[in-house]
């Protein structure tokens, strides 16, 4: 295999892997907190289940950006493909905005939306707005996916393939 | 340990502030005609209580508060700083009641770190080495003033004294700065009170030396020195410190100083309210029940004895929901 190959695969890997660990943290936190107000009230558990399913996008947005780099160097499907070092790395440079902003805005969100919980917990009417603060973090995971997808959009068209 | 280990206990505590006493609903109860009324507004709020003995009600909502805190902790000790209070409160009724020959167990404050029962056998026995740590020298001293003197006061000073020093130090070693801030601010409110009283009273500067424990808030010296001077050198000393209000407070009356300083902690506790990962809100919880208890007891001792809603309002605390 040469070393083209393993970077993409590497990003890809990457996307996927820090994305999803940061939603299983994420997730766990989260649910943490959701168990703590549904064992004191069960009829909660669907405003809190919200709020725990908020950081778990982070790891499909994750998932995506493998797929798709997988796909568009043609790695996936039909093989037999090469690609110089330097094209391998332009592909893991455009994997890492996921990576990383995937696992941070995870984790990061995670924390509002369990600090939401509170607020289910305490006013329940209240959980709009804990949606609310909670969802906003979403928009850096989204920005850091459309950087991806475009990235590797763009590459895939540079270098013909 | 992790910023985020406190999640679930947390989100569980702010589950069962939902059931705590709102300002209102308290004000609604002071207002109510009579403790039977009182009473039935209560029970219907969880509170078990049974014709004019409340104190059984009372107490169970402390060791169910206990309970939940103790189950949802990832480390419980951590709570000994505030626990230790009622360990040394224990000594203190049990050493007394040597002397009084009276049964302290009715006393007994809890939750604890140590049995009380414990205490007040080895206490009786004069087994002062089978006494937890903290508490032998504390035991010993004030054994030895109230053979030697009889002076309650005095050992009573000594076993409060000793309380704030082994929170503090306590408190040190815990992994939460908020443990270790109520610990200093509690001594530094006692020192103020106890100071005042001993001007009140006329006490010789040596006994107000033995009364204050070493805190942050002020220089042990130079609060004892203001103090010795007389109560005009001695508020003027407060109104420099932090708890300047607390000086106007001691003015008016002591139950407006004990309202104060409730409410100083009380304020402190809410800083941390917001923190969905800390242990504040656990503390929080465990003070605003020990707070709600207090001002029902206040409260329905009002009542049952037909003191006026003004004077029992006076009398109550701010609530941390």
């Amino acid at each position: 295999m040469d070393l083209g190959v393993f970077f993409i695969v590497l990003g890809a890997v990457l996307a996927a892997g820090l994305s999803g660990m940061g939603s299983a943290k994420g997730t766990s936190l989260v649910g943490q907190a959701a168990a703590g107000v549904v064992s004191e009230d069960p009829s909660k558990f669907g405003k809190v289940l919200i709020l725990q399913v908020l950081p778990a996008t982070q790891g499909l947005y994750g998932l995506l950006i493998a797929i798709l780099t997988l796909s568009f160097t043609g790695i996936m499907g039909s093989g037999g493909v090469a690609y110089t070092w330097q094209q391998g790395l332009a592909f893991f440079a455009a994997d890492l905005p996921m990576a990383i902003v995937g696992y941070f805005s995870a984790v990061q969100q995670a924390k509002a939306a369990a600090a939401g919980v509170g607020i289910v917990a305490k006013k329940p009417n209240e959980s709009g707005k804990a949606i609310t603060f909670a969802a906003l973090v979403e928009t850096y995971a989204i920005l850091a996916l459309l950087v991806s997808v475009l990235a590797l959009n763009g590459l895939t068209t540079l270098f013909g393939k | 340990m992790k910023d985020t280990d406190y999640t679930f206990a947390v989100a569980r505590v702010r589950a069962n502030e939902t059931r705590l006493l709102t300002s209102a609903e308290l004000s609604s109860l002071t207002s109510a005609p009579g403790y039977a009324e009182c009473a039935r507004r209560l029970r219907e709020k969880g509170y078990e209580i049974e014709g004019a003995d409340y104190n059984a009600a009372l107490e169970k909502k402390l060791a169910d508060m206990w309970a939940l805190i103790s189950d949802v902790m990832p480390d419980p000790s951590q709570f000994n700083s505030i626990l230790i209070k009622n360990d040394f409160h224990n000594l203190k009724v049990s050493v007394k009641a040597l002397f009084t020959e009276k049964d302290p167990a009715p006393l007994f404050a809890r939750p604890c770190v140590y049995a009380p029962e414990e205490i007040r056998a080895n206490v009786f026995a004069r087994e002062n080495a089978k006494l937890p740590v903290e508490l032998q020298h504390a035991d010993r001293s004030a054994y030895r003033i109230l053979s030697k003197t009889g002076f309650a006061q005095l050992a009573d000073t000594v076993i409060d004294r000793a309380s704030m020093e082994h929170a503090i130090s306590i408190a040190k070693t815990a992994d939460h700065p908020i443990l270790l801030q109520l610990a200093e601010t509690d001594a530094a409110l006692t020192g103020i009170k106890v100071l005042y009283r001993c001007i009140r009273a006329g006490k010789a500067k040596s006994f107000m030396e033995r009364a204050v424990c070493v805190c942050d808030a002020y220089d042990k010296k130079d609060i004892v020195a203001a103090a010795d001077e007389g109560a005009e050198a001695f508020l003027e000393f407060v109104r420099h410190t932090d708890y300047a209000p607390g000086a106007d407070a001691l003015l008016e009356s002591p139950a407006a100083y004990e309202k104060y300083a409730d409410d100083v902690r009380i304020g402190l506790l809410s800083a941390g309210k917001s923190d969905p990962f800390g242990i504040a809100a656990l503390v929080g919880y465990y003070h605003a029940v020990r707070a709600e208890v207090l001002d029902l007891r206040i409260l329905l001792s009002g009542k049952l004895n037909g003191l006026p809603d003004d004077t029992v309002r006076e009398r109550m605390r701010r609530l941390y929901v």
